[in-house]
């Protein structure tokens, strides 16, 4: 990362505690991952120490602090898509990509997570792939949607 | 106060042209749940025929009406004709409807989900739905009908008139009274007055006060506030003001999770709006009084939710919840004196002071006054959003409005997500009320019902509860950390038939614990679906060790 890249997308937030977590979650989605040097620099910029942002940064889920794959499979934890199978769902995209929820794939293509309750409800059981909702997702669309949104 | 007066003219004037302009109005529902069924490409559908077929037609937004099982949900209203609603319009279906309703002039009946006036159409009323049949609307009066992008459909439609009346001569006191009298408790979950809460933010010493919006609804399953916030948010900004000048405060946040992005681009904008027109900001319509509001988002956590957690976030810690003493009212954000409330909670606000405290509490239970917007999800058939007076029998709300189970029957309810324990189908006359369902061991929480069928094994629901609560648990005290992943374990144990006779009252006990000792909410709730689940559905259970059989699955 370009430290002076980052350097102007702190400018824009006023150098105080309460900024920390905006400024994690627009470098989380800028870069993709809040990287050491950035934790680094973040810290320098409000007077905090690293390890006060890295104790920050790891509580909350939606802050990475390892690279994404370049698409994000998203599995809806809400009890909805739990009622209607999810877990099924989240078997089959495992087995297809041969790794396990949580995890990127080695040639960095697809991660699988877990992702809140965003309450479509009515579309359960749910997926997103990035910003993209799948609903009424079968197990065996799995290999087809990973194929249409093939990086 | 002049000001308003002629906002309200400007806004009532345009309101007026929507209806004079002699224009067909096609108005599309794209709140979250439309876009979710495609709500976005049957927009992008319908503007690319109105064009190609050069209709004197205009193209609107609204949010959500509620019926979120009939999204993507259409609106047409012809030149003097009755609003229309049409449902399920996925792009495909949009060149027939436009040439039916349009181009011939017809209903497309089968289309039609109903009429919203009768207009000897001959097609059903909207409202007499069984989905609407026992509803009061009046936090949902505007959702799916206003545009909540543009503030003058909010003016129009008697909104910040409330605020106004506030602002032209009320005192803080009186203003307090109202809400005291109306005795509304916060719709959060933990159901605090929140007259009571405003009076001790007020009384407390220190500056500045701050005044916060709790829009973070982390129980999954349930999107009640969402669906105000997307399609009323002016409700909520004008509860808010209500609530600032009350305790008297001039700065504000909202904190909204990380999973709403559409709501909080609607609400950024609105703030816009209200900010433009005086609304917001210094000196609010011409008076002495200046509130403004600025936006949090979560980043990914349940338990942020909790008051306290929330205000650890806003401040930029982990979100964590500290010990209740002193309360956020003296101590609160950056330890000053702190009102929060839920969504729910601010939009019924500009309601009491209008029509009176007195009016607000004509309906409800005893001590559960007014209305309560619910979820509806799982396995029902009508998934969606609806409104309902304290008091209503769970059985309407489940087998009437939602329709119960497309397949079988309803087994029972999680109310409020993994947090609110179970509800069986035999307790289902009981009416929805804070004090009667956390005397089940259950609670209203903030606000859904997720319904299961008979195909659903209560000790895996129990176990799907616990690992959520246990994923979410802020790991800082010992009990919440350790005897989440415990009670998760010993469900999983019973679920797979290797659990003894003497596993209940070790399981009950265990709950016991997590109830009585945990820090915080969070871990107090956890066990709530096991101890439900042992008290209502124990038989099941006990056949899962004796008989080693789930009869869930068996039958």
């Amino acid at each position: 990362m370009e430290k002076k890249e980052l350097k102007s997308l702190l400018s824009e937030f006023p150098s105080e505690r309460g900024s920390l977590i905006p400024i994690l979650r627009e470098v989380n989605e800028t870069h993709g991952y809040v990287s050491e040097e950035a934790v680094d620099q973040i810290a320098e910029y409000l007077n905090m120490t690293a390890n006060q942002v890295y104790g920050v940064l790891t509580f909350y889920s939606e802050l990475r602090t390892k690279p994404a794959g370049e698409k994000s499979v998203k599995f809806c934890v809400g009890p909805a898509c739990y009622l209607k199978g999810i877990e099924k769902i989240e078997d089959a995209f495992e087995q297809e990509l041969g790794v396990p929820l949580g995890e990127t794939t080695p040639d960095g293509k697809f991660i699988l997570v877990p992702t809140h309750c965003n309450g479509t409800c009515a579309q359960s059981p749910m997926l997103y792939v990035d910003d993209t909702i799948y609903g009424h997702v079968k197990p065996e669309d799995a290999a087809k949607i990973l194929e249409e949104n093939k990086p | 106060m002049k000001a308003f007066e002629e906002l309200q003219a400007k806004a009532k004037a345009s309101w007026e042209t929507l209806s004079t302009s002699g224009k067909t109005r096609i108005i599309v529902g794209t709140a979250t749940c439309g876009r979710a069924a495609g709500a976005m490409k049957t927009l992008g559908a319908i503007r690319a025929e109105v064009s190609r077929q050069g209709l004197n037609a205009q193209v609107e937004m609204t949010g959500c009406i509620g019926l979120c099982y009939e999204e993507p949900l259409v609106d047409i209203i012809k030149p003097g004709g009755a609003r229309v609603s049409y449902k399920q319009v996925t792009a495909d279906k949009v060149p027939a409807l436009m040439e039916e309703v349009l181009a011939k002039g017809g209903q497309a009946a089968d289309m039609a989900l109903g009429a919203h006036a009768s207009d000897g159409t001959g097609l059903p009323a909207l409202f007499d739905l069984p989905f609407f049949q026992g509803q009061e609307r009046r936090l949902m009066a505007r959702c799916g009908l206003i545009d909540p992008n543009n503030i003058e459909h909010y003016i129009a439609t008697g909104g910040y008139s409330t605020l106004d009346k506030v602002l032209s001569g009320m005192q803080p006191d009186e203003v307090i009274a109202e809400v005291k009298t109306a005795y509304i408790r916060g719709r959060g979950g933990a159901a605090y007055p929140t007259g009571m809460k405003w009076e001790q933010c007020r009384a407390a010493k220190g500056y500045p006060k701050y005044v916060i919006c709790n829009a973070d609804e982390g129980d999954p399953g349930v999107f009640a506030d969402r669906t105000v916030l997307e399609s009323d948010p002016h409700a909520v900004i004008e509860g808010m003001i209500i609530a600032s000048f009350s305790v008297g405060s001039d700065s504000g946040f909202i904190y909204i999770r990380d999973e709403y992005p559409l709501a909080t681009e609607i609400f950024r904008n609105a703030m816009e709006q209200a900010r433009e027109r005086g609304v917001l900001g210094k000196n609010i319509l011409g008076s002495e009084h200046s509130f403004d509001i600025q936006i949090r988002q979560g980043a990914g956590s349940y338990v942020a939710g909790e008051s306290s957690a929330q205000m650890s976030s806003i401040e930029g810690g982990r979100a964590m919840p500290r010990l209740k003493r002193p309360r956020s009212v003296e101590k609160g954000l950056w330890g000053k004196p702190t009102s929060m409330n839920n969504v729910e909670t601010f939009a019924n606000v500009p309601h009491i002071v209008q029509k009176g405290g007195a009016w607000y509490s004509s309906v409800g239970t005893e001590k559960s006054k007014g209305t309560k917007v619910f979820s509806l999800s799982g396995h029902i058939v009508r998934t969606g959003v609806v409104e309902v007076p304290f008091g209503t029998p769970l059985s309407k709300v489940i087998l009437g409005m939602g329709g119960g189970a497309p397949s079988g029957r309803v087994k029972g309810v999680l109310p409020g997500g993994p947090a609110g324990g179970v509800i069986p189908a035999e307790l289902f006359d009981t009416p929805i009320d804070l004090d009667a369902y956390d005397k089940l061991g259950s609670m209203v929480g903030s606000g859904g019902f997720t319904a299961f069928d008979d195909s659903t094994c209560i000790l895996q629901l129990a176990r799907y509860c616990a690992r959520f609560m246990r994923d979410e648990s802020c790991d800082r005290c010992s009990t919440c950390r350790a005897g989440g992943q415990r009670l998760a374990d010993y469900l999983d144990c019973l679920d797979n038939g290797q659990g003894t006779p003497q596993d209940l009252p070790k399981l009950q006990a265990l709950c016991d614990v997590l109830k009585q000792n945990s820090h915080c909410g969070l871990g107090q709730t956890a066990p709530n679906a096991a101890i439900t689940g042992l008290k209502f559905f124990r038989q099941e259970i006990e056949d899962h060790i004796n008989k080693k059989l789930c009869p869930a699955r068996s039958s």
